[in-house]
């Protein structure tokens, strides 16, 4: 009976370790299933706009017009294993951009209808001194665009797990493209082959 | 007292072992009458059930599929993704689960779903993301499904290789222009039915045709030609083109059936409760189409009746091995009680007697097979589907006519239609 009753309560006190939360910090990287996150997401982000902002193509465009180049970003598609939230990827890049300060940056096509329907709101109902015209929209220069590719290679429990990134800075007056930047990750993923 | 303190052990692990089984007889006797009830019915009852931690990944599975039914896509994406990931996380070996399995019975392990039924959640969530409108997240679903089927690959066996999965990812290659993957996948669909002894259905000999052809793949060409007797439908410009994805009926679910073998060990024979599914009842019904006046009928490209039974088989040497030491062990234990006690002795054969059930979970809320047509729809031409209203599908129809293909999701469980659609 002794017996029954240690093993029960030992049980019991296993079942109580439940759910713990600590706070991190959210620039610290946690890898726990190896698949894409959002630290892959901010770094590859950063380190892809570094390297676009600091390329001949923006100098090149200024000694041109007079102007820092418009740019707006396009579709980034996931043709990976995953099913990457692409939005939070775009968000990271735009965020360096506009950060960089070495580009003007335009909305999306899907904000920029927001933004039209709120201007066609202001003509019925904001004060005429405070009312925004249409026909005024900044164009963009450049669109870029890009897509994420893996290859996961994948032998019993262990996985390597490649990711490439690839952007193109397309000019919007005649697709050349101006810049082709590129990002690779590799992940070893070791599986254990034994759960409790 | 003593008496009271040693039979309570084996009786409240008997009462918590069979209070635990109730879920799993619910959801099994739920899975039975679907056909019956509908998928709405059912799902409203199924949530009404609280599974066991272990169960998760069924009812998950079972939840996702009756979703699927219902049209609710988001909701049984949501389901599918949270089962893969569960079913994911089970593919160690537990240590804890193996020790209970081998003292008490196989329901005590955690439920990982069988190698088809993981290569058949991939195809689900495809087509449940393509009704959503998410092209990539279907192609996602299949690179997943490709990377699964690898692993799941033997030298002498096409167990996990499943033709559906790799028929609906040539489809998706194809609508992303990605010839040379489409080609690669209808190809290994072909090779899985030819290994199944099954007829290569009319959609993917047209889809083996056109993307062989396209592909330049002469010799290919001509091979399929002689094979199917037609070559390539040639398309006009304003034809459209409909792919149809028919789910049909509801699979099996899995019995109990108790056998006699003889033990060399023990020099007698005993009884043991193994799985079982009892002689599949199912024939296929077509869904029919007519299109400008000629009739067309989806035919079989997965046989899932045969499918989880083929499953099962591969398992069974497994279950028979381990099912066989477990009785072994449990008359041990029961000789010895009875040595200390007499009414112990009774109380511990009851309980393994009872405690002795097969495994009778499965995803039991899939179709019994999945079928396809696929046809090229002239400009302007009418399209209709023997025994659905008009309304139904009118819409979809419509845009393959003007030049759209479509990809169209129907099941024998439902009257509505939903589909994915891409202009030319």
């Amino acid at each position: 009976m002794i017996k029954w009753i240690s093993f029960s309560l030992s049980i019991l006190l296993l079942s109580a370790c439940g759910t713990s939360v600590k706070r991190v910090d959210s620039d610290e990287t946690i890898d726990l299933s190896g698949a894409w996150n959002d630290s892959d997401s901010r770094m590859v982000a950063e380190e892809m706009i570094d390297d676009a902002v600091s390329r001949p193509w923006i100098g090149d465009f200024v000694s041109k017009t007079g102007n820092i180049p418009t740019v707006i970003v396009g579709d980034v598609r996931n043709l990976s294993h995953e099913h990457i939230n692409v939005k939070t990827f775009i968000a990271d890049m735009e965020r360096s951009l506009v950060n960089s300060g070495k580009v003007d940056f335009v909305a999306s096509s899907k904000e920029r209808g927001q933004i039209r329907d709120e201007r066609i709101d202001q003509d019925i109902n904001a004060r005429e001194e405070t009312r925004k015209a249409a026909g005024q929209e900044a164009g963009a220069d450049f669109m870029l665009i890009g897509q994420i590719n893996t290859i996961i290679d994948v032998d019993s429990n262990e996985q390597v797990r490649f990711y490439q990134v690839d952007l193109t800075m397309v000019s919007m007056t005649d697709n050349r493209k101006v810049w082709l930047g590129q990002k690779k990750i590799k992940k070893f993923v070791k599986n254990s082959k034994l759960r409790y | 007292m003593r008496f009271f303190a040693s039979a309570l052990t084996p009786g409240l692990l008997l009462a918590a072992i069979l209070l635990q089984g109730c879920s799993a007889w619910k959801v099994n006797s739920l899975a039975d009458q679907l056909q019956v009830q509908g998928p709405e019915a059912t799902l409203l009852a199924l949530q009404k059930v609280s599974p066991p931690e272990r169960d998760l990944a069924q009812y998950l599975l079972d939840m996702g599929s009756l979703k699927f039914n219902t049209g609710d896509f988001n909701g049984s994406i949501q389901d599918l993704q949270q089962a893969k990931q569960v079913m994911r996380d089970l593919q160690a070996l537990s240590v804890t689960e193996t020790a209970a399995a081998a003292t008490i019975n196989e329901t005590m392990r955690a439920y990982s779903g069988t190698p088809s039924e993981r290569v058949l959640n991939h195809l689900l969530l495809g087509l449940n993301y393509l009704a959503t409108d998410d092209f990539d997240g279907a192609r996602v679903e299949m690179l997943q499904a490709d990377v699964l089927m690898q692993e799941l690959a033997q030298a002498d066996s096409i167990s996990g290789q499943l033709a559906s999965t790799r028929f609906l990812a040539g489809i998706i290659y194809e609508l992303d222009g990605e010839w040379d993957d489409a080609m690669i996948s209808y190809r290994r669909a072909a090779n899985i039915m030819k290994g199944r002894h099954m007829a290569i259905p009319d959609a993917l000999a047209t889809s083996l045709l056109k993307t062989s052809r396209r592909q330049g793949f002469d010799k290919e060409y001509r091979g399929y030609v002689k094979q199917f007797g037609r070559e390539a439908e040639v398309t006009k410009a304003g034809d459209g083109e409909v792919i149809l994805f028919y789910s049909d009926g509801v699979v099996s679910n899995i019995e109990q059936q108790k056998i006699s073998l003889y033990s060399w060990q023990l020099e007698q024979a005993i009884s043991i409760a193994i799985p079982h599914y009892p002689p599949a009842k199912y024939s296929p019904r077509h869904l029919k189409l007519n299109v400008a006046g000629q009739h067309i009928a989806t035919s079989p490209l997965e046989d899932i009746d045969a499918l989880v039974r083929e499953d099962l088989a591969d398992r069974m040497p497994g279950i028979i091995a381990t099912t066989t030491a477990r009785a072994v062990a449990k008359y041990y234990a029961v000789k010895e009680a009875g040595k200390q006690n007499s009414w112990v002795g009774i109380v511990a054969n009851i309980a393994t007697v009872l405690s002795e059930v097969a495994d009778t979970r499965s995803w039991n809320m899939l179709p019994s097979s999945f079928q396809v047509a696929r046809f090229t729809v002239p400009a302007g031409t009418v399209v209709s589907i023997n025994g659905l209203p008009r309304e139904a599908h009118s819409d979809q129809l419509e845009s393959a006519s003007s030049g759209a293909t479509i990809v169209i999701i129907a099941s024998s469980l439902r009257d509505s239609l939903y589909y994915y659609q891409q202009s030319r």
